[in-house]
């Protein structure tokens, strides 16, 4: 080689000399029996779920120690919910912003590079979750399904599948009635094969937290 | 939970759904799986950042661990990836390529599969000491091998001209001049690309040691 340079660990006459070590047989590539990838993404799914769960036990303790604040802030709530309402009819304003969320992937088990943005609307008719998506996230062979779920992840509700129509220009889904975003204060929005089973997948692609 | 069956239009799902791929499932090792990034996308820790990993080098990974411990070759190679995937976090870019960085953590595996079968064996000392002693001192051979392939994987990520120019310089030992010549290329151009290969090579090798 012209011009060598001194390098700690592989300087080139090394580098050279493992290239003339090479032999055809080294270019050759072997491939993994197909269970090896199958093996690794069930594990990884395992892992990602007992991590989930672990976040969410973090979670409670913290939840319980302040339910009486949680209880206090939820009257106050109410208590606006109620005035909010009045104040509506008096004024005739048809809608009222309770609670905005902003949701993302992160931490989920389905990424997306689409963000969504909720908030929760009440009017005459009832509350609802109004919901902008940036664009629609891969749902495979399933749809999009909205839900609102409580804090520990205990109970939620389903407000329907997502209207792919309206996803992005913003859609509207209704909130079963004493369905508050106090007690369900979490967005989701999963990936649901067609299977006919009507409860959640588990496969998450977007989740926020609503906030007033 | 009372999930709504009614039905609603879905103009532009279909455009979506070509997009991108749900996750879970992937099958890494039947699909090709393009990703702008794979770097960045495995360090993200999704399951596509880690199918795109396996899927651009599993192979090579799985033909170290095939070649180095071949009984225990599918195990390693799972040991590997899911190492590599609760570790991403330390992975840098900077500091090499990921096959680089892969084979690395194959090397460790790899040492500590063979500990643990000679264990398995309770009585193998000789007059050297035991022979646990002996292969913990010897890695030489696995690095060497290990060291071939990240070469020869190296070599496979340069463009043809200076692929060729580099293979007729290191494993056919031409002379630039000759290269030259036979490949009607200027020899400033062979130098630069020699020297390019060269950095190439040393970026691979280093990440894994």
């Amino acid at each position: 080689m012209n011009g060598i340079t001194l390098d700690d660990a592989f300087p080139d006459d090394k580098i050279l000399e493992l290239a003339l070590a090479t032999e055809p047989h080294d270019f050759e590539r072997i491939a993994p029996p197909a269970q090896v990838w199958d093996n690794i993404l069930a594990e990884v799914e395992v892992e990602r779920a007992s991590a989930e769960a672990d976040a969410r036990r973090r979670f409670q303790p913290w939840f319980r120690s302040n339910s009486v604040l949680a209880i206090a802030a939820a009257t106050l709530l109410m208590v606006g919910v109620v005035a909010a309402v009045a104040f509506s009819r008096d004024n005739d304003v048809p809608t009222r912003e309770l609670a905005a969320a902003q949701m993302t992937d992160v931490d989920l088990p389905v990424a997306t590079d689409e963000t969504a943005q909720a908030r929760v609307v009440c009017g005459e008719d009832g509350c609802a979750v109004e919901l902008w998506l940036s664009g629609l996230p891969d749902a495979g062979d399933g749809d999009l399904e909205l839900w609102v779920i409580n804090s520990d992840v205990s109970d939620m509700h389903s407000l329907g599948i997502i209207d792919g129509a309206n996803a992005v220009d913003g859609g509207s889904y209704a909130l079963p009635a004493g369905v508050t975003p106090d007690d369900f204060p979490i967005v989701d929005i999963s990936v649901e094969p067609r299977d006919g089973d009507e409860t959640h997948s588990g496969q998450s692609v977007l989740r926020g937290v609503l906030e007033a | 939970m009372s999930a709504l069956t009614l039905h609603l239009g879905f103009a532009g799902y279909a455009h979506a759904a070509s997009r991108t791929r749900r996750p879970s499932i992937i099958k890494a090792d039947e699909t090709p799986i393009v990703v702008d990034d794979l770097e960045e996308a495995f360090v993200s820790g999704s399951e596509i950042g880690l199918a795109a990993a396996y899927s651009r080098h599993g192979s090579l990974i799985h033909t170290l661990c095939a070649r180095a411990h071949p009984s225990a070759a599918a195990d390693l190679t799972q040991e590997v990836f899911l190492a590599a995937w609760r570790a991403r976090d330390r992975f840098d870019p900077r500091r090499g390529p990921l096959p680089a960085w892969l084979v690395g953590i194959a090397k460790n595996k790899i040492i500590d599969a063979h500990r643990k079968s000679v264990r398995q064996v309770p009585v193998m000392r000789d007059n050297e000491g035991s022979v646990v002693d002996r292969l913990s001192d010897d890695s030489a051979p696995l690095d060497q091998l290990a060291n071939r392939l990240l070469i020869t994987e190296a070599l496979a990520t340069l463009p043809d001209r200076p692929r060729q120019i580099v293979q007729m310089a290191f494993l056919e030992e031409l002379t630039h001049e000759q290269i030259a010549e036979r490949t009607s290329v200027p020899l400033g151009t062979v130098k630069s690309d020699i020297r390019r290969g060269l950095a190439r090579l040393r970026r691979y090798l280093e990440a894994s040691s």
